[in-house]
């Protein structure tokens, strides 16, 4: 099983389980009833459309594969993944589950992802870090903080004795506002090596460079932004001013383009 | 039970329950925690969180989901040679939305599994404690203000040292809201038709926001409790918090621009006991308080 929450940095989740339901012609195969888990004070506006939270499960034929796009609930927390995971376990038979989700960095745009994983199994643990991915992570929620969803339906799946591992993949902090197409291209690169799924990325490739060639064409513009992006590069860190401008400016000329 | 684990089954006699959950200043925790310690209580049973609370730490080892936490809410028992105790400690009360206090059917629910717990023992009196936001000055003495959820009790409650009851204590003829679990356990009491007294230390209403706890407050209910209880309570802890927690204020309040001071000032005149007159502080100087101290956090703490 692959599940994204929506609201993601770079919208990372969302591209990776639209691309893998594309790529592999999912079906929608049911969905969790939101009234007992959201406020319903208001709803959402997103490209000037209105959005209502929904989590809906997606079967990809020969694949053995579920996808899930879900809003993270309101309430009930413990509920609401418990029916995920009945839903799950008990309809889809799901043995391993993979959540994505962006991880906000300081890094440039050109510098390679990383994925840092955590996982519920020591034996995941080893095949992930063979593939490449980061296993060193040591982390204690800080006093007043909260644990991630991910990290809450990877406890709960260890009780189920699901194996499930958290992706996480850095995203440049500027391009989180927008979409991050080099995370979701590493991203499916991993799961694809992983699952055996045989996805073509000769589409998404293109997309990636032509991201690159726009913000290339960005830096040649303007030389202020050119040079917050060399100061990233040569691991230099901006100050919050510079940060919030050329995330401006990356977001602003993205959506100008597209 | 459904929602409570058990790791004794200690036999008990017609228990008081004495029950705390945070809030401002912390003072109904810090209040039933010092009782639960002072009589080295035992810790019996607890409510399973997952249904009330969000978790609130993982711990992560190299890259390895070691452990999950949720608050806790813990039952513990005490036999003493004149009557039986159980206490309930809660670490956070359940909330709706960004509420510091638990609101709506999560509030409800947690209540009815308390008071299920002790009833289940034949529980038969109801104690809850926590702030009561008063115009004193933090010099003063804090008194304790009270409520029992039945007529009956009031006799009783007049009869304890330096203690208001709530109405009286307002000025407002015998109304008032306790925010939060602290009132809304002893109201499901009350249905169940068992009695309860909910005891509120007082805390000055320009410190009602701080993130430091109160614990002269705290003293002012445990002094009370323990008396009605027969509990035997070392205060040497409490009384190096306070004096530490004093140092904090006084040094916050030095800070304080010499108008609002002078203001705040004018607090160390009210009646230490008995209903508060209408003067020196009137409703209107009482916002001007507050907007003082506002203005003063909003620059930073800077005069």
């Amino acid at each position: 099983m692959v599940l994204c929450w929506d609201q993601d940095a770079g919208k990372l989740g969302t591209m990776v389980v639209d691309y893998l339901n594309q790529q592999l012609a999912a079906e929608e195969m049911g969905h969790i009833e939101p009234g007992p888990f959201y406020s319903f004070d208001g709803v959402r506006i997103e490209g000037n459309v209105i959005q209502c939270p929904e989590t809906r499960f997606y079967i990809c034929p020969n694949h053995e594969l579920l996808t899930v796009k879900a809003s993270p609930p309101h309430h009930q927390h413990h509920s609401f993944l418990n029916t995920l995971l009945d839903l799950a376990q008990h309809s889809c038979r799901v043995t391993e589950l993979y959540t994505i989700g962006g991880m906000m960095s300081l890094m440039a745009h050109s510098n390679p992802r990383i994925i840092s994983t955590v996982t519920n199994q020591p034996t995941l643990r080893d095949e992930l870090r063979a593939c490449g991915l980061d296993t060193g992570l040591n982390f204690q929620t800080p006093f007043g903080g909260h644990p991630t969803l991910n990290s809450y339906l990877l406890w709960l799946a260890q009780d189920r004795d699901i194996a499930g591992a958290n992706l996480w993949v850095q995203i440049p902090f500027y391009l989180a506002v927008a979409t991050d197409l080099a995370a979701t291209k590493y991203t499916l690169w991993f799961l694809d090596k992983k699952l055996g799924l045989g996805l073509d990325f000769t589409d998404l490739d293109q997309q990636v460079d032509q991201q690159n060639a726009r913000v290339d064409q960005l830096r040649a513009q303007d030389q202020e932004i050119n040079g917050y992006i060399n100061k990233l590069e040569n691991g230099i860190t901006l100050d919050d001013e510079e940060n919030a401008k050329l995330t401006g400016a990356v977001t602003t000329f993205l959506e100008q383009i597209s | 039970m459904m929602g409570i684990t058990f790791s004794k089954q200690p036999e008990l006699n017609k228990p008081d329950l004495i029950v705390g959950w945070p809030g401002i200043g912390n003072v109904g925790i810090t209040a039933i925690n010092t009782l639960c310690q002072a009589v080295k209580a035992e810790e019996f049973a607890q409510i399973e969180p997952w249904n009330f609370f969000y978790p609130n730490k993982v711990t992560i080892e190299d890259s390895g989901l070691k452990k999950m936490e949720f608050p806790t809410n813990i039952f513990y028992f005490h036999k003493g040679n004149d009557r039986d105790l159980i206490f309930f400690i809660g670490e956070e009360q359940p909330t709706e939305g960004d509420s510091a206090y638990a609101k709506g059917e999560q509030a409800y629910r947690m209540a009815n599994l308390v008071l299920d717990l002790g009833q289940q023992y034949n529980c038969q009196r109801v104690y809850t404690s926590g702030a009561a936001v008063a115009v004193i000055h933090h010099t003063t003495s804090p008194r304790v203000w009270a409520a029992p959820n039945t007529e009956k009790l009031i006799p009783e409650v007049r009869g304890y040292q330096s203690t208001l009851l709530m109405g009286d204590a307002t000025g407002q003829s015998s109304h008032g809201i306790i925010t939060g679990l602290n009132g809304v356990l002893l109201g499901v009491a009350k249905m169940r038709g068992l009695e309860g007294i909910c005891l509120m230390g007082e805390v000055p209403i320009y410190l009602q926001g701080s993130p430091l706890p109160y614990p002269k407050a705290a003293r002012a209910v445990i002094e009370i409790l323990a008396q009605r209880l027969g509990i035997e309570v070392d205060l040497s802890q409490l009384t190096t918090l306070t004096e530490k927690v004093e140092r904090r204020i006084d040094a916050w309040y030095a800070k304080i621009p010499p108008e609002a001071k002078e203001r705040l000032n004018q607090l160390k005149y009210t009646t230490p006991i008995g209903p508060q007159p209408a003067g020196p502080i009137t409703e209107e100087d009482q916002k001007r308080i507050m907007a003082d101290i506002d203005e003063f956090f909003k620059r930073g703490g800077q005069e």
